[in-house]
């Protein structure tokens, strides 16, 4: 992977450069190790957020990804990004960016393809899961965007990356901690 | 019935494997620094050399009589990027150095070693996924199961207290009615009591493995056994606390050692990782149910036969080894074993004051940072501070990595992550010498210096990190003043000028006191 940021994140990195950091290191981290799909960048409130979730089942959410030693998200910032959530409609999400590694299935179709003799094993598993998916796609054709919770992603310079959740008002925390 | 191995039935196989993973860390982690010193004449007859280096290290004159000292400086390259403020290192072998020898650096997709690609990998074999996945999911069923237990038993406990109460009550006067119907929170208690109680027992007899005792039995066992004064009854005197599905049973004396996460699966939840994680290795493939045992040979076979199909290079290895400005610093200024390429002037940086301008906080935003020797260089500099603290505890024997999981700065470990959880969260405050010089500062009045001496924000860091039980140390730094510096290592307008500064002298000036605090209730009589 070369240092070079990707470009469609340029203009981004250039127009906030105290998230610029931040929004690099959540970027590769949700993408490629947490494994959110449907991931796209949007400029709310005047801050730049991710919006994206990990299951096609689950709703879209909001990331905002802030470097650590910051003070510039004040409640007055919050307040103007809930609302500016508030009204965004799932049509005005831009589209999501192209995947920067391939997904599973992907490299899993590019072994079929090659190995197309020998993989039975392989080949079965795949439909399997290829025909799961299709159900699941005609099934759950409508994506939510969750306008009440937005996260926020800590980012240091080691690459740690810690993400806490911001409800609005006093919210009892429920049991089983969503992905 | 569960499929997943518990640490009960699966014991002695549990140690085994968790000795065997402890020397096989040993073996790899065994340097503490990237820096190898070899008293022998001929690196390639190491074990030949055994018996001689043995008495080097204990008679190290015999070693220079007639054999030198080498000292191997391995060189790793990273490149700095300005964007995250942090060096990147890409070249395999250094990658493999620098975290082998001393934990310095974090994989940037990955908890601590860069494990991304193996991970990928493993998930596109298929077998291991569903393994980590199912064991997760009944982790968080036992975790579920636990909250509904603890709500049970303490409305049950309630309940038990409230009984006794109202029965000693009616004993001594005759309006126990009145007593029942001034309670209406009783009532619902009880609807709900015996509603959760329902629930309870099905649940019961559903689990077989249940981490708690049935609350009913065991209340009853105590109002017959024991005599319960009504006077001193509390919602607490029946409570009986289920134990959490995960917690330490030793209660300290064998502190939770963290089973390091093997090389290739960690999994991506809590910390807590014991023997169940290891889903990649052989020993771990023993399952306690032998009718599974049949059908994970043949996996294990057909994972063998698409092992030798499978073609690793088809997930091209997007991670990289991410070392932050003080980890470089130490490495390259302190050791001589990192050597810095900037990408913007594509040229490497000689170690020495251009490398130090370079990670000194900017005062600009980043994109507009050129590279200048000329950057002024404040003693009360962020990053000078904070790396005051990484040297000083790195120089004594520490492993130094970030602390910002448990909100403090830094957190020590004695041998590394892979060995145990850090005992140690360091808090870093700095103390300027001259006060006058911290308002003109533009640190001086910044949240991250002045937060730092509130009672509040060290409450807080004292609570998280007691419920971890690490011991929380705040770290004074002292400032010097800048008045103190000679002028003719200073700029024009004041600032001091990394060129002319000897970068060990400036270290020197800085001065460092550590005090470990720890909570004390002087009503709980403890140590």
């Amino acid at each position: 992977m070369s240092i070079s940021p990707p470009s469609f994140l340029l203009p981004y990195l250039e127009k906030y450069p105290i998230q610029a950091g931040a929004l690099l290191t959540t970027i590769y981290d949700l993408t490629l190790s947490v494994g959110w799909i449907d991931t796209r960048i949007m400029e709310l409130g005047g801050w730049v957020v991710l919006i994206g979730h990990k299951n096609k089942s689950d709703p879209l959410r909001a990331i905002i990804p802030i470097p650590i030693h910051t003070t510039c998200l004040k409640p007055s910032s919050l307040k103007s990004i809930f609302n500016q959530l508030k009204i965004t409609l799932i049509n005005d999400l831009p589209k999501p960016f192209e995947n920067l590694s391939p997904t599973i299935n992907d490299l899993k179709n590019q072994i079929i393809q090659k190995n197309s003799s020998q993989s039975n094993l392989i080949k079965n598993d795949d439909d399997n899961i290829s025909e799961k998916q299709n159900q699941k796609e005609e099934e759950e054709d409508e994506i939510i965007l969750d306008k009440e919770t937005i996260y926020t992603s800590i980012v240091t310079p080691d690459s740690t990356v810690v993400y806490y959740k911001i409800s609005k008002g006093i919210k009892k925390p429920s049991d089983i901690p969503d992905e | 019935m569960p499929s997943t191995p518990s640490l009960q039935n699966n014991s002695n196989n549990g140690k085994n494997a968790a000795r065997l993973r402890n020397q096989a860390n040993q073996k790899k982690y065994s340097n503490p620094l990237p820096i190898l010193i070899n008293s022998s004449n001929s690196s390639d007859k190491n074990s030949s050399t055994l018996k001689s280096s043995i008495i080097n290290s204990y008679i190290p004159s015999f070693s220079n009589l007639n054999k030198k000292e080498i000292i191997n400086l391995p060189n790793c390259i990273g490149t700095f990027d300005n964007i995250t403020r942090s060096i990147w290192i890409e070249d395999e072998k250094s990658k493999l150095i620098l975290f082998n020898r001393g934990f310095f650096g974090k994989g940037n997709l990955s908890r601590s070693e860069p494990s991304w690609k193996q991970r990928k990998l493993d998930l596109l074999k298929g077998g291991s996924t569903l393994a980590a996945e199912q064991m997760r999911e009944a982790r968080r069923q036992a975790r579920k199961q636990f909250k509904i237990d603890r709500a049970a038993a303490m409305l049950n406990a309630a309940k038990q207290a409230e009984a006794i109460l109202t029965s000693s009550t009616k004993a001594s006067t005759s309006t126990d009615l009145n007593n029942f119907s001034s309670s209406p929170l009783s009532q619902d208690n009880l609807e709900e009591y015996i509603g959760e109680e329902g629930e309870l027992e099905i649940d019961d007899q559903r689990r077989s493995n249940s981490p708690t005792p049935s609350t009913s039995t065991t209340i009853t066992a105590t109002t017959e056994d024991t005599i319960i004064d009504p006077m001193k009854l509390t919602a607490q005197t029946f409570l009986i606390r289920p134990t959490r599905p995960d917690s330490n049973r030793n209660r300290g004396k064998k502190a939770f050692r963290r089973r390091p996460p093997p090389s290739q699966v960690p999994l991506p939840t809590t910390t807590e990782s014991t023997s169940l994680t290891s889903n990649s290795t052989a020993i771990s493939q023993l399952p306690p149910i032998v009718p599974l045992t049949a059908s994970k040979e043949e996996e294990e076979e057909e994972e063998e036969e698409e092992e030798d199909l499978f073609d690793e290079s088809l997930v091209e290895d997007m991670e990289h080894l991410q070392l932050s400005l003080e980890e470089a610093l130490f490495l390259s200024l302190g050791l001589g074993v990192l050597k810095v390429f900037d990408p913007i002037s594509q040229t490497y940086i000689p170690n020495g004051p251009s490398l130090l301008s370079l990670l000194l906080t900017p005062s600009t935003s980043p994109f507009s940072n050129t590279l200048s020797t000329k950057t002024p260089m404040l003693p009360d500099d962020p990053l000078l501070v904070s790396y005051i603290a990484y040297h000083h505890f790195r120089s004594l024997g520490w492993v130094v990595k970030d602390g910002i999981k448990f909100c403090c700065d830094w957190l020590l470990y004695r041998k590394g992550p892979a060995f145990s959880h850090s005992a140690f969260a360091c808090i870093v405050i700095p103390v300027y010498e001259d006060l006058e010089e911290k308002e003109i500062s533009p640190y001086g009045n910044q949240d991250w210096y002045e937060e730092k001496l509130s009672w509040k924000w060290i409450n807080t860091i004292m609570r998280v990190n007691a419920l971890v039980q690490k011991t929380v140390i705040a770290v004074y730094v002292t400032i010097p003043s800048l008045k103190s510096f000679d002028s003719s290592l200073k700029f024009e307008n004041g600032y001091l000028n990394p060129e002319k500064i000897d970068f060990k002298k400036l270290l020197q000036r800085y001065t460092v006191r550590e005090v470990s605090l720890t909570r004390f209730g002087p009503s709980r009589r403890r140590d």
